[in-house]
């Protein structure tokens, strides 16, 4: 009896193992096989039984690149993303600290608001938005991605930001007041450098949604400006999908997100719920 | 509100400083929302009013005439769009169960104090951050029908799989189990959250009086997990409601008009046939029914408002 009890205990340890393996095994599978499948050659990738070793090669990535043109579609994708979030940045530091701060007559309504323009289903914004910018010539514009991602990030990004400026004691810019600075001078010189942590994740949330984004890509640009992820719908032809390639331009459009994953993991929580729940 | 009237600067008049604070809000405040309203109410305005004309993008010759709400009452009379609505509710539905449950159990195991456990819990959040569009494609690299590598193992275990993508009964499916494998994790990380924040007390408590750890889980853990289960859920509604990249990429809303959820079916009324009034007419549909249930939801939350 007495043998029993850590026998058992080992026997539960053994069990949660076993569990986690299977979970991860579950999530990493799918990323695992399209990464190496990016790097099998055409009929490696697609054939059954299938190959777990193989002499690896990057010709799926020079012909994703050389034939089509993916150095290009990434060049889009980094402007549009890089553009965008800068701006979001500027815009939705200022306005968050608005809300933190000052007295606004209706914030709790303006707030409101925000967030609801960020639960439009994209397609609802989209098709006016298609007719305004034909009218306007900044359909298949750099420009015109650019406007709509600044556009799709802002409420998101001034909430978060309105809880990350909320987070530091408001004494702060009593004191830089109270010494001579205008409020301006008082945000700008105090409390964004305070903010920096908050600004840095909302950049990396800014940078992911506008890179990862699809629908508002596809219906704006044209072969000038389009993106990756509107790209890598090339590589579904009308004889069938090119599996390789598209596996590698997947493992492209992924890798900088993985990565993104372990910066923000921190403040994932609070990006998702709008910084309403903090983790 | 959190100001005082203190002012021992010299420079500035007190009332001069007084007015700066009362209006430094609305500078701030300003660019950010004068961008929101040209790129939301602008184009919201525009869209009610094309939703009450007739707009085909080929005809342009045809003019815009007013119609009042023919193009709504031609979307609700529908039967494509009935089926999509059933459709959508079906994918929602069954994804959000299953990723509630699957979320739950891999919080609750994810919430103990092992080695490495923090790269764990990192490693599990990846797929929700990667582009649909790319979960779409990989899935869809997996699940086809002769070289896939998923309906290889089924093979191997002896049973005829499914023709995942090609047949009408197995395609909900197959996409449920995409949706299921990119944000379950999503349930993961907020219950995990909800998790770590509990406190300890009640559990003690429990125990002290003999509660069983089946009753202590359905009492305390679940009680305390409510608010963290509801956002979860409310983020989920509102986002499979209006999936689009991922069916889009898997299946366009084929075979035939399988999965043509309602995203897809605003998208092809508008740019696939041009009915472009019909599509706008659509995506308020789509709009409202969202709203109505996020509403609904937001109701159940027992978050303090005070917060603001």
């Amino acid at each position: 009896m007495q043998q029993m009890i850590p026998l058992r205990r080992r026997f539960t340890k053994f069990l949660t193992y076993f569990a986690i393996a299977v979970v991860l095994i579950w999530v990493l599978f799918p990323i695992f096989w399209v990464i190496m499948g990016s790097f099998k050659s055409k009929e490696q990738a697609s054939a059954i039984p299938p190959v777990w070793i193989f002499n690896p090669s990057i010709e799926n990535y020079i012909s994703a690149f050389i034939r089509r043109n993916f150095g290009n579609l990434f060049v889009n994708s980094l402007i549009a993303t890089l553009t965008s979030t800068a701006v979001v940045l500027l815009l939705s530091s200022l306005a968050g600290y608005a809300l933190a701060r000052f007295k606004v007559v209706g914030k709790k309504n303006i707030m409101f608001w925000i967030l609801s323009v960020r639960m439009f289903p994209p397609i609802a914004t989209i098709i006016p938005i298609f007719l305004l910018f034909n009218k306007l010539g900044l359909i298949d514009t750099r420009l015109g991605l650019m406007l709509l991602y600044i556009a799709f990030n802002l409420p998101f990004a001034i909430w978060i930001m309105r809880s990350f400026f909320a987070e530091i004691p408001s004494e702060l810019d009593d004191a830089a007041m109270v010494d001579g600075c205008s409020p301006w001078q008082a945000f700008a010189r105090i409390i964004l450098p305070l903010a920096a942590p908050g600004l840095s994740a909302t950049a990396i949330f800014c940078m992911m949604f506008s890179w990862n984004e699809f629908l508002f890509a596809m219906i704006i640009s044209r072969a000038q400006t389009q993106t990756l992820p509107v790209g890598v719908m090339g590589f579904i032809t009308q004889r069938g999908v090119l599996w390789g390639e598209m596996s590698a331009a997947a493992t492209i459009i992924m890798t900088p997100m993985i990565i993104f994953t372990f910066l923000v993991q921190r403040y994932l929580i609070r990006g998702l719920t709008f910084g309403a729940v903090k983790g | 509100m959190r100001y005082r009237l203190v002012s021992t600067n010299k420079k500035l008049p007190l009332l001069s400083k007084l007015s700066q604070r009362r209006y430094a809000g609305y500078f701030f405040l300003a660019p950010a929302f004068i961008y929101l309203i040209l790129f939301s109410i602008y184009p919201t305005i525009y869209a009610l009013s094309v939703s009450l004309r007739q707009y085909i993008l080929s005809k342009p010759y045809l003019g815009k005439e007013w119609v009042g709400f023919q193009n709504f009452w031609r979307v609700l009379t529908d039967s494509h769009f009935h089926y999509s609505l059933k459709a959508t509710f079906y994918f929602a539905s069954a994804s959000i169960v299953v990723e509630f449950m699957l979320g739950l159990g891999i919080a609750l195991l994810l919430h103990q104090k092992i080695k490495g456990i923090g790269i764990i819990r990192t490693l599990v959040v990846i797929p929700m951050m990667i582009a649909p569009v790319v979960v779409g494609l990989s899935w869809k690299y997996m699940l086809s029908f002769d070289t896939g590598i998923i309906n290889y193992f089924i093979r191997q275990l002896g049973v005829q799989p499914p023709n995942w993508l090609g047949r009408v009964s197995a395609v909900i499916p197959a996409l449920i189990i995409t949706d299921i494998w990119q944000w379950t994790p999503l349930f993961v990380l907020l219950l995990l959250a909800g998790l770590q924040s509990m406190p300890e007390e009640p559990f003690e408590a429990a125990c002290v009086d003999g509660a069983s750890r089946w009753q202590s889980f359905i009492h305390l853990t679940l009680h305390f997990l409510k608010p963290f289960i509801l956002i979860s859920v409310l983020l989920r509604v509102m986002d499979t409601l209006r999936t689009f990249d991922m069916p889009f990429v898997m299946t366009s809303g084929g075979p035939g008009r399988a999965t043509e959820f309602m995203s897809l079916y605003a998208y092809r009324q508008a740019f696939s046939y041009y009915y472009v009034s019909i599509g706008i007419a659509a995506a308020f549909i789509i709009l409202i029914i969202i709203v109505l249930l996020a509403n609904v939801l937001v109701r159940a939350l027992p978050v303090a408002e005070g917060e603001m």
